[in-house]
């Protein structure tokens, strides 16, 4: 720890020119957490659910405190009374909702028009509640986006990738990454996020092709040779499985490395062969032993997740400075979980 | 006492390495050691004791301590820190019970055994005996809200029937006074073709024969023998309780997994088990409904077992009869939503011996 802040110091004297590189590390522990979770279980269902919100706090609790860069952690700030009137209200409201729905379907209706126009308020909430809940050496993590903003990526341009048959999906990726990016701020310094649509565009022509020469192949085999039709189940499969690891993997690479805090780049190393032992040994794992492997899955993904992204830091770390306060309620968090929606 | 740690302002990002002590009258005293500016030494800060706020113990995590105006103290000096909480008021003691209980690991086995028992005991009896609490308790108003399925399934994967309307409504003649009984279901009989040989009812009471199940039955007792085994499905209300206990589960099993957010194959697939054995466990009721309702109507109720095995037959596209025994027919089991016909067949042979029915 002293030969960090030692190195820390020397850079702050000799301006090196060449940027530092700082991986960020995730120390949670398989077994440490299985016990937070297997008590936070226990406890939700003992309780009907009202535990649910302690449960909440404590594993996130302890997965932000286990995320270090440059040998400081990050902290998860909300409190569960908060969380549980936010989950109380969504809940009801969902409950509501439902029986309207079922038995007066008019008014139902017309609520479904107002939710569907409500939910970039809430998408707006949630990331401003989540962002505003973690903290890294002390300061806090902010949001603040436009209604508008949110109502193009939560609505407008995902309809459009739809009904452009996918061929405005890049464009609407990289709307919904700018969103996230570009509204977050760490204290006072916003995130810069600089991605083109072609960025996310060249992956998914690259993907389009593969998978049409994959069809093609597949289908000329089984009309040269009927008996090898059995193949073709087993390779839709296989490239179904793969083509959401390449997803993952291309679209948070872009994401890293087109990411950057004041003069900080971030950068990050996920590899498809990387990710697909990690979901593999994971599903192995899981099935193998009923499901009770599930926490140490989470912690060796999360782990994946954390030691491949990189900061290079140019200059200090320790200019930052912190936001002036404010108040926010789980209320649009808890809406999304509740009513499954978000970006 | 004296805990070594390091110290933020909550204004910058700046961490001090700084040392937490307890001076005699209970206050805080906080040393910051300046990094890079040695010759100044030492700063001292103090605070009152009702300033502070000491977090709970989560694992082997650092411990905070907050400050008053946004400052903070971070030390990875657990057993320090708990020391401090105890010398102070018990009031500030924090949950400290969750801690131990989590790093006990004969609590742990504990607990894990009790959720398998809870999770098992919840999905094999809760889960069902809720929804079918819930499913007799409910409104009528939700039923009658399905009565579009019909016209729904018309638009998707239903034809009109190919059966002649006199043929139809001598059907209809045949069925009437074997559902009068059941009134209160407002049971319509309805034809269409499409969707193989089958029978089904919905919710709001309309019971679909296909036009290869009036083929495929050779004598009135079978048709109406499935037409007892629809109203069982009716009478218990079956859609209902599939669809509450669905969410029930959705609810139970969220609840445990909690924050885990799981890859939706891996609650996905028991899911998916539970519900198969669910919609088995409604099959076997309706079946006994159905025999019941034959052998007080006076049918031979072995026109059950009969129409049932011919209907399995035509739907598998096996000409014969041909079960395979031992571990595969006991997997079909699960993965079946219809129990395996040697099951309803021995359920046949069963209901006979239970009313002293002798061929």
């Amino acid at each position: 720890m002293s030969e960090s802040t030692i190195s820390e110091r020397a850079s702050h004297y000799d301006a090196p020119l060449s940027p530092k590189k700082l991986s960020f590390e995730f120390r949670g522990k398989g077994f440490e957490y299985f016990k937070l979770w297997v008590v936070n279980a226990l406890l939700s269902v003992m309780t009907l659910g009202i535990y649910s919100a302690w449960a909440t706090v404590r594993n996130n609790r302890y997965l932000y405190a286990n995320l270090y860069l440059n040998d400081s952690h990050f902290r998860y700030l909300a409190n569960p009374i908060q969380i549980l009137k936010g989950r109380i209200i969504a809940v009801t409201l969902l409950v509501i909702y439902n029986i309207v729905l079922l038995t007066m379907p008019i008014i139902g209706l017309v609520l479904a028009v107002f939710l569907i126009f409500s939910i970039p308020y809430f998408v707006n909430k949630s990331m401003a509640f989540n962002r505003r809940m973690t903290s890294y050496k002390n300061i806090q993590f902010r949001f603040n986006a436009s209604y508008k903003q949110a109502f193009m990526v939560t609505l407008i341009w995902p309809l459009l990738g739809i009904l452009t048959l996918g061929l405005l999906y890049p464009k609407a990726l990289k709307e919904i990454y700018a969103y996230t990016a570009n509204n977050s701020a760490y204290g006072k310094s916003k995130f810069h996020f600089c991605a083109s649509t072609w960025d996310y565009g060249k992956p998914a022509l690259f993907a389009a092709a593969i998978v049409l020469s994959l069809g093609l192949s597949v289908w000329g085999i089984s009309e040269i040779w009927p008996s090898l039709q059995f193949i073709a189940p087993i390779i839709f499969v296989l490239t179904y499985f793969t083509l959401i690891v390449f997803f993952i993997v291309t679209v948070n690479n872009i994401f890293y490395q087109n990411l950057q805090l004041q003069k900080h780049h971030f950068t990050s190393n996920y590899t498809m062969a990387g990710l697909f032992k990690v979901i593999l040994i994971n599903t192995l794992l899981t099935l193998i032993t009923l499901g009770f492997y599930l926490p140490a899955a989470k912690i060796r993904l999360l782990k994946y997740l954390a030691e491949n992204v990189t900061l290079n830091v140019h200059g200090s770390l320790e200019n930052f400075s912190a936001a002036t306060p404010e108040d926010v309620s789980a209320l649009g968090e808890e809406m999304g979980q509740s009513f499954e929606f978000g970006v | 006492m004296n805990i070594k740690g390091y110290y933020l302002d909550g204004k910058s990002s700046k961490r001090h390495e700084a040392n937490l002590e307890l001076n005699s009258h209970n206050g805080i005293k906080l040393y910051l050691h300046s990094a890079g500016a040695q010759h100044i030494g030492q700063e001292l800060i103090m605070f009152n004791l009702d300033a502070i706020k000491i977090e709970s113990r989560l694992a082997n995590t650092a411990r905070e301590i907050t400050l008053a105006e946004e400052q903070l103290f971070i030390s990875y000096d657990n057993d320090g820190i708990d020391a401090l909480a105890n010398r102070l008021s018990p009031t500030l003691k924090q949950r400290d019970w969750l801690h131990k209980l989590e790093s006990n690991i004969s609590a742990i086995l504990l607990a894990t055994f009790i959720m398998v028992a809870m999770v098992y005991a919840a999905l094999i009896y809760g889960v069902p005996k809720s929804a079918h609490w819930l499913a007799d308790n409910l409104p009528n108003v939700v039923e009658a809200q399905f009565s579009d399925s019909l016209t729904l399934l018309d638009q998707s994967i239903l034809q009109e029937s190919q059966l002649s309307p006199a043929h139809q409504k001598d059907l209809k003649i045949l069925m009437a006074p074997y559902y009068q009984a059941f009134n209160q279901l407002n049971i319509r009989i309805e034809f269409r073709s499409g969707f193989g040989a089958n029978a089904f009812a919905l919710p709001d009471g309309t019971i679909v024969f296909t036009d290869d199940f009036i083929k495929l039955a050779k004598s009135d007792d079978e048709i109406l023998a499935v037409l007892y085994h629809e109203i069982g499905h009716l009478a218990n209300k079956h859609m209902l309780r599939r669809a509450i206990q669905a969410s029930l589960m959705g609810s139970f099993i969220l609840m445990v997994t909690g924050d885990l957010d799981t890859l939706d194959i891996i609650t996905g697939l028991p899911s998916l088990l539970l519900d198969l054995s669910y919609s088995r466990d409604f099959e076997i009721e309706a079946d006994q409904f159905a025999l019941e309702q034959m052998f007080q109507a006076d049918i031979n109720i072995d026109h059950f077992g009969v129409i049932m095995r011919r209907l399995a037959d035509a739907n598998s596209g096996h000409s014969e009869v041909e079960t395979e025994k031992g571990l595969f027919s006991k997997v079909q089991g699960y993965l079946s939503t219809h129990p395996i016909t040697e099951d309803r067949v021995q359920r046949v042979l069963d209901f006979k011996e239970a009313h002293g029915i002798i061929d």
